[in-house]
Order: C-alpha cells, then sequence, then structure tokens
C-alpha cells in the first residue's frame, strides 16, 4: 500500500514547473490536502478550495503586479 | 486502518450482541455460513456503520425495516445497532451507528417512522455529531468502501469495464479512480473551475450594466437556462436509468433464484434417492441375517455334535468289526456247505471225498465255535448306532454361518449410518436452503424463469438506450458549458472597468490552477494504470493455471484483458471464472495502489470458479490485503484444502449457526468439522 498522496504530489509539482511557474507550488500543496480531506463533503471541499484560490489570488494587483 | 472488533445487535438474524473479534495479525479470518444464516447481512453491518446504508439482496436500499431482527421485533424492540472498533493512523475508534423510531412512533410500519444515530469515539473522547460524520466520510467513502466490502456479484460487474462505451463501466471506472485518488484531481480541477466562475460571475455583475458587453451578458442568461434544463434531464435519465438497473437486479437475482432452486431440489431428490438405497440396503441385509439366525441353533451345535459323532464312531468300531469278521466266515461256511453238498470242490477242481467231506464239516465246526458273530443285544445297539450316526452326521457338517453373518451385520450398520447421516446432515441441510431459498423468492419455476430472461432482455435494452442518452446529453452540457465559458471571458475582457479587470486576471489565476489539476489527471492516470497493470499481472499470475496465459493487459476503463504467451494476443471468450478471477486481480491491485488501506470484507466471492480456479484464488487471498475477512458457504470452498492452501495466513475461523428459523449467532468453528 502506498499511504501517501507523495506520488499525485510530486506529478502535479512537475507540470506547475514546467508550464505554470507563476502558480505558487503551496496552493497546489494546500488545495491537494484540502481535496483529500473533504472526499466525501463536496460543499466543504468546493468551499476550502474556493477559499484558498480566493485567497491566493487576492495577492494580485490590478496592474499587473503580484503582491507576493 | 484495521478492524479490531465488530458487533452487530437486533440486525438481521442476530437477535442478542453478536461480534467478530479480528486478530491483531495480518491474515484471513473466515467465517462459514449456509445460504439464509447471515453472510450477507454481516456484510450490510459493515456497509451500515461506515456508510450508514443497507440492501437488501433485491438491491433495495436503505429498507432499515427489514433488517430489525424478527424475534426481537416481536418483543417489541424496534432499534438496531452495530458498533465497529478500529484503529486508524495510531488512534484508536469506536463508530457506533443505530436504528432509533422516530419521536411520537409505537410500533415502526415503514422506514419514515425510523433514523440513523451515529456516534464516533476517538480515544475515549466522544466527538460532535458534525465531526463523527466527518470521520467516517473520511476513513471510506462510500464509492470507494465497494473495493473493500464487496460480494461475488459486484465481482461480475467489473466485467463492463472491458466495454469502453458502457455507462456502467464508466461509473465503474469513476469508482476505481476514486480509491486510487484521483477525485483529487478531478475535483481539484472543477473545484477551481467554479472558483474561477465564481469569479468570473462576480466580474459579470459589475460588467453587466456597461453598454458593451450587454449583448454578452443576455446571451449568457440563456445559455444559463439551457445548461441547467440540459442538467435536469440528465438527472432524469440518470434516475430512470438506475431504476432499470434496480429491476435488472432483481431479475438476475429470481433467475439465480430458479436455478439454485432447481439445483437445490435435485439435490435433495438425489438424497432422498441415496437414502432409498441405504434403506432397501438395511431391509435386506436384516432379512438376510433373520432367515440365517433361523436355523442358526444347526450350526451352533455343529462342533458339539460332531465330537459326539467321532465318539459313536469309536464305539461302532467294535461291533462293526465283529459284524464283519462274522459276515466273512458266514461266506466261508456257506462255500464249504456247497461244496459238500454237491460232492465237488470247485477250488480244487475234483470231487470231494468221503474223508475230505468229514474234514470239511469239522472246519464248519471251528469256524463257528471260533466266530460267535453278533449277540442278538449286539446287533440291536449297532442297529441304533447307526441311526444315531445318520442323525448327527446330517447336523455335524452344516457350515459355519458366524462370518456370513458379520459380514452382513456390518453391511447393515454402514448402511444405517449413511442413511443416517443422509437424513441428519445433508437432507436436512438441503431443505434448509431450499426453505431460505423459498422464503426470499416469488416465482421459481422453470416458466417463470423464461418470462425473466425475457424480461432481462428489455430492461438490458432500455438500458442501453438510456446509456446513450446520458452519453449524448452530456455532451450538450460540455458544450453549453463551453460557451458559457467563452462568453464569461468575452465579457471580462470588453469590459472597461477596473474591477473587471483585476478579476480578470484571477480568473486567469484559478484557470491555471484548474489546468494544472486537469494536465495532471493525464499523467497521473497513465502512471496508475501502468502500476495497476503490473501489479494486477502479477496476483494474476500467481493464480494461474493455464499455461499459456502471460499476463494482463489494461484499457482505458482500467478493463483488464488476459495475453496469451504464444501470441501476445489477447484471449478472446473468457469464461464466467475467468472474468470472475481477473476481477479479483484488479482488485488487490487497487489496493496496492490506493493511497490508504483497509480490510477486505468478501462474501461469497467464489460462485462462478471451479475447484481448481477456486483453489488458486484462495491461496491468492492474503495478497490483497493485510486483513481479509471471508464469508463463504460450505460447499463453495473446500474447508480442509482451504486451511492447507492459505495455512498459517488463517487467522481464525467462525461459522454463523442457526439458533432459530429467525435468529442466528457466530461461533468458533472446529477445524474438524
Amino acid at each position: 500500500m502506498k499511504n501517501n498522496l507523495d506520488e499525485l504530489r510530486s506529478t502535479l509539482e512537475s507540470i506547475r514547473a514546467a508550464k505554470y511557474p507563476e502558480i505558487p507550488a503551496e496552493v497546489i500543496s494546500a488545495i491537494i490536502e484540502v481535496q483529500n480531506q473533504n472526499q466525501n463533503d463536496p460543499t466543504r471541499r468546493q468551499r476550502e478550495t474556493q477559499k484558498m484560490i480566493i485567497q491566493y489570488s487576492n495577492q494580485i494587483k490590478a496592474d499587473g503586479g503580484n503582491e507576493q | 486502518m484495521r478492524f479490531k472488533k465488530i458487533t452487530v445487535e437486533n440486525f438481521g438474524p442476530f437477535k442478542d450482541p453478536t461480534s467478530i473479534d479480528f486478530s491483531a495479525r495480518n491474515g484471513v479470518s473466515i467465517v462459514w455460513g449456509r445460504n439464509g444464516r447471515g453472510k450477507t447481512t454481516l456484510l450490510n453491518a459493515f456497509n451500515f456503520v461506515l456508510n450508514g446504508t443497507v440492501k437488501d439482496r433485491d438491491g433495495n436500499v436503505d429498507n432499515f425495516l427489514s433488517f430489525i431482527n424478527e424475534a426481537g421485533m416481536n418483543e417489541g424492540k424496534y432499534i438496531f445497532k452495530v458498533i465497529l472498533d478500529l484503529e486508524n493512523n495510531g488512534k484508536v475508534y469506536r463508530i457506533v451507528r443505530s436504528i432509533a423510531v422516530a419521536p411520537g412512533v409505537d410500533k415502526p410500519t415503514s422506514n419514515n417512522d425510523l433514523y440513523t444515530v451515529l456516534q464516533v469515539n476517538e480515544s475515549g473522547n466522544i466527538l460532535s455529531f458534525a465531526d463523527s460524520e466527518h470521520f467516517v466520510k473520511g476513513i471510506m467513502t462510500k464509492e470507494v468502501s465497494r473495493f473493500f466490502l464487496f460480494d461475488g456479484e459486484l465481482l461480475t460487474e467489473y466485467e463492463e469495464l472491458l466495454n469502453e462505451n458502457s455507462v456502467r463501466g464508466g461509473s465503474i471506472k469513476s469508482s476505481i479512480e476514486q480509491i486510487l485518488g484521483m477525485p483529487i484531481l478531478t475535483y481539484g480541477a472543477s473545484d477551481s473551475d467554479v472558483a474561477a466562475s465564481t469569479i468570473a460571475t462576480e466580474a459579470r455583475k459589475v460588467a453587466q450594466n456597461e453598454q458593451a458587453v450587454s449583448k454578452y451578458t443576455q446571451n449568457l442568461d440563456a445559455a444559463t437556462e439551457t445548461r441547467e434544463y440540459q442538467e435536469q434531464e440528465l438527472q432524469r435519465l440518470m434516475e430512470e436509468r438506475e431504476a432499470c438497473i434496480l429491476r435488472r437486479n432483481k431479475l438476475q437475482n429470481l433467475v439465480e433464484d430458479t436455478e439454485k432452486l432447481r439445483q437445490f431440489s435435485a439435490r435433495k431428490k438425489s438424497i432422498e434417492e441415496d437414502m432409498e438405497r441405504q434403506r432397501q440396503i438395511c431391509d435386506d441385509e436384516q432379512r438376510a441375517i433373520a432367515g440365517i439366525l433361523k436355523d442358526s441353533w444347526q450350526w451352533m451345535i455343529a462342533p458339539v455334535l460332531r465330537q459326539r459323532l467321532l465318539d459313536l464312531q469309536s464305539a461302532m468300531a467294535d461291533l462293526h468289526g465283529k459284524e464283519q469278521t462274522s459276515k466273512g466266515q458266514e461266506i466261508i461256511i456257506e462255500y464249504i456247505q456247497q461244496a459238500i453238498k454237491d460232492i465237488y470242490c470247485p477250488v480244487c477242481d475234483h470231487p470231494v471225498s468221503p474223508n475230505e467231506r468229514e474234514k470239511l464239516e469239522a472246519k464248519i465246526s471251528q469256524i463257528k465255535a471260533e466266530t460267535g458273530g453278533l449277540s442278538p443285544e449286539e446287533k440291536v445297539q449297532l442297529e441304533s448306532y447307526r441311526t444315531q450316526q445318520d442323525i448327527l452326521a446330517r447336523y455335524a457338517n452344516v457350515t459355519d454361518q458366524a462370518q456370513e453373518i458379520k459380514v452382513r451385520y456390518d453391511r447393515y450398520v454402514a448402511a444405517f449410518v449413511k442413511f443416517t447421516d443422509l437424513k441428519e446432515h445433508d437432507l436436512r441441510e438441503v431443505e434448509s436452503d431450499l426453505e431460505a431459498l423459498r422464503k426470499n423468492a416469488t416465482g421459481t419455476d422453470e416458466k417463470a424463469a423464461f418470462e425473466y430472461f425475457d424480461q432481462l432482455g428489455k430492461v438490458a435494452a432500455e438500458i442501453a438506450e438510456y446509456d446513450q442518452g446520458i452519453i449524448r446529453v452530456g455532451a450538450e452540457i460540455d458544450k453549453t458549458k463551453e460557451t458559457i465559458k467563452k462568453l464569461n471571458t468575452t465579457i471580462i475582457a470588453k469590459s472597461q472597468n477596473k474591477d473587471v479587470v483585476l478579476a480578470n486576471k484571477k480568473v486567469a489565476f484559478a484557470e491555471a490552477i484548474a489546468a494544472i489539476f486537469r494536465e495532471g489527471i493525464d499523467v497521473y492516470r497513465d502512471k496508475l494504470s501502468r502500476d495497476v497493470e503490473r501489479d494486477a499481472t502479477e496476483i494474476f499470475m500467481e493464480m494461474n493455471t493455464e499455461e499459456d496465459y502471460g499476463g494482463l493487459r489494461i484499457n482505458e476503463n482500467y478493463g483488464l484483458t488476459i495475453i496469451r504467451k504464444s501470441d501476445g494476443k489477447p484471449v478472446p471468450k473468457r469464461s464466467a471464472g475467468w472474468e470472475h478471477m481477473v476481477a479479483f486481480a484488479l482488485i488487490g491491485a487497487l489496493h496496492k495502489n490506493a493511497p490508504f488501506d483497509g480490510p477486505v470484507i468478501m462474501d461469497s466471492p467464489f460462485y462462478r470458479l471451479d475447484i481448481i480456479n477456486t483453489k488458486s484464488m484462495v491461496k491468492a487471498l492474503p495478497l490483497i490485503a493485510n486483513q481479509v475477512l471471508m464469508l463463504p458457504y460450505p460447499g463453495e470452498i473446500n474447508p480442509s484444502t482451504t486451511r492447507t492452501d492459505i495455512g498459517d495466513y488463517i487467522v481464525q475461523e467462525l461459522e454463523i449457526a442457526r439458533i432459530s428459523s429467525n435468529e442466528s449467532t457466530i461461533k468458533e468453528m472446529s477445524t474438524n468439522d
């Protein structure tokens, strides 16, 4: 048994690093965790994912910069 | 995750609290049970405590009322309870799920009068209802649980995976991907899409009063309305299809019941014929023994008579000798007298002279003086001896029949034991099976079976129609979604509002996250496919007994095809038994590749397999999970060969024993059974 999400995390990190470097690695890890913890609770899972994305996207500025 | 103990109370045939303690050791626990004793109820107990759901043998879901123990119900006990003790990530949990009667209801008459109660205790602390629900849902989702708690019928569903266009196959594929963790990616992508859409909707609201985008917002409203209608239609088709599947399952059960009834009836007839044969042997042997015993006194006293005969013959010897000598002398005298009378000797061949005549007469006197012959008393005695000798000889030579009686008696005992065994064991069991079957079945004659087949064909055609409809409406929904997405993008792009421009960037951010998850789906799915194919092949080859079967090949639905060694081509038509083994190998591989582990509970998984394949599958059981609980019925697998095949991996053997027609219990099984 694998008993962990390492392979899945590593798969997404390869894609992010190669094609979407502007997206912080932490947001992907955070969403994986939210999804894993709330697999049978769609409302909570969707709400927490959205919260996570909005939290990170709020750091973006209108003139093109990013607050991070 | 490890199960430690499950306890059921007033649930199905288990009226009093009944438990299975799981060993701390890895391996296979076997709970034997005849049909109707409660094996499937135990599988339901796991499903109930983990998912809050039960399914009766007709496929009816959550008919809780039918799971309350009949005897308990008669005593006014309208609740049932299942308790599961387990360990997960180093913590100890107790999950208690029960059915309670709704307030104001005295005696429940429908499921509406009942409700479920859940309580979880984590290392001694009682969790809130919300936390309890969250914990239970988290350890094993309903879709994932089908790979941990399954029966033989479920294994047959996996054949659908080989049909790449089957919606049912697609649904199973979706379940498979759940156990493999794919929903993290698919829902990660869709939830990120929803986030992007929410941000876009907010931006659109800000932009909708702008003249430049009003045309697009109107189109968007229309597209949104279309999508709602399409989703309702999809929902309707899915529900209709589910109803068809329920009907199909009921019909399949009826067909199987008919077949089982035919088999059980044939078996009952064969047992009764065998019993009649044994009874006939008993009668024949009993009659034969009685016949032999009627004259038994003859051979029983024969040894005594034989001794008496010897004594008699010895006593007769002197008298007989005397009689014989006397007879010889009488002949000589008669001869001499003849010579005297004829005055001629035939021995010397010359006339008898007077001198010689004198000598001959003297000789006669001498012989008579020497041999007096038998006295009259002696003659009577000898005659009496002779009569006795004739009688004794008749009975002294009768053959001893004791051995014959012993042989016949042994034959009688063997037939009687066989008869009793057939009557008390085989006949009673098959009658019990028939009773259980008749209790469940609604119509089980051969005529009905043909009707069921006919109806099955019609239901299959309906399901296929709904499958097509679902695929068509699904494609239309995808198209509408794409239109909505484009309209949103256009509205945001054409807007001059600063907030909308910022929102546009946020939408792009969310969409990039969704894209990472979406792209990950294919990459991760490819990797999983390879891993599942490799591990399923490994398990399959452990079970394989065909020289030419070299391994398994996976398709996009995770359907597995057996590949021949000789030409590398797929085996075209596989028997139901081989399908079953492939499905089993798939489940084992899924467990190896799942991001979490847990025990496997199997109810009667071998019914489609022949003896050799059953043996192979039994041997492979320890490969699929650390903890395996198997619920077979005797005859499905052979207890003694199973013990040999699994050996040390068997951690315990229990049996479901019947207390009465509506009550069972679980007890330790004697390995002599």
